[in-house]
């Protein structure tokens, strides 16, 4: 049994029963060829960095799971005719990088998290005015002259 | 025949090798995860394009993975071609 890593996207303009029966749909896929699914998670919802498929954000879903070698061509080929399934790998993993994989991601989250919390407050405070004037709203300076 | 003047030989020249200095943000980093968004970012140009070893003042053995990992977040779309 091997560790893997497995990312896919879903059709984002599905309503949720449609795509809670493209995620079941895989899972099962995963177990039917031998898998055992160690996690199966929604990863992000966000928007892709070029159209697939005519969409332009997508859903991400990340699942872990083990599997013997052989397993892993039957898993991909049916994931890929899965209806809903957008965009698909599968990596080698184990347990221990799938571990820090995983705590990396939360840690990721949470900093994005405190920064955009930080960034909206800040928006706020900026918003209700007080404290120094912004730079742009002075005039600019004199262009330097030029030195010879 | 007239005389030659005996070819000079050049003390051989040694190349002045400056200590690469290495990115911060690269100091330690061992596993490059292509998950990772935000970092791999970094290491591409305005055109979307990997930025060379040069410029990322990276080891080698971390540009390969940094490229691996590129590749990979440029296939689930996480980052641009170009």
């Amino acid at each position: 049994m091997n560790g893997y890593e497995f990312m896919f996207i879903l059709d984002p303009t599905l309503d949720d029963a449609a795509s809670l029966e493209v995620v079941d749909r895989v899972e099962a896929i995963v177990t039917a060829q031998g898998g055992h699914v160690v996690s199966l998670k929604p990863w992000e919802r966000r928007r892709l960095a070029y159209p697939i498929e005519g969409h332009n954000e997508g859903l991400y879903m990340l699942c872990y799971f083990d599997a013997p070698p052989a397993a892993i061509t039957g898993i991909r080929s049916r994931v890929r005719l899965t209806e809903g399934v957008l965009r698909f790998i599968v990596l080698r993993t184990d347990q221990e990088t799938r571990e820090r994989d995983q705590a990396a991601d939360i840690r990721r989250r949470q900093e994005r998290a405190a920064r955009a919390a930080e960034q909206a407050a800040r928006k706020q405070a900026r918003a209700e005015g007080g404290g120094p004037p912004h730079r742009s709203s002075s005039p600019g300076r004199p262009a330097a002259k030029e030195s010879r | 025949m007239s005389d030659r003047r005996p070819m000079q030989r050049r003390p051989p020249r040694r190349r002045s090798r400056r200590r690469v200095r290495i990115n911060p943000l690269l100091n330690g980093v061992d596993r490059v995860d292509w998950k990772d968004v935000d970092f791999l970012r970094e290491f591409l140009g305005d055109r979307a394009r990997i930025t060379p070893r040069r410029v990322n003042r990276s080891p080698a053995r971390i540009q390969r993975r940094i490229r691996v990992a590129i590749q990979r977040a440029r296939t689930m779309a996480l980052l641009p071609y170009e």
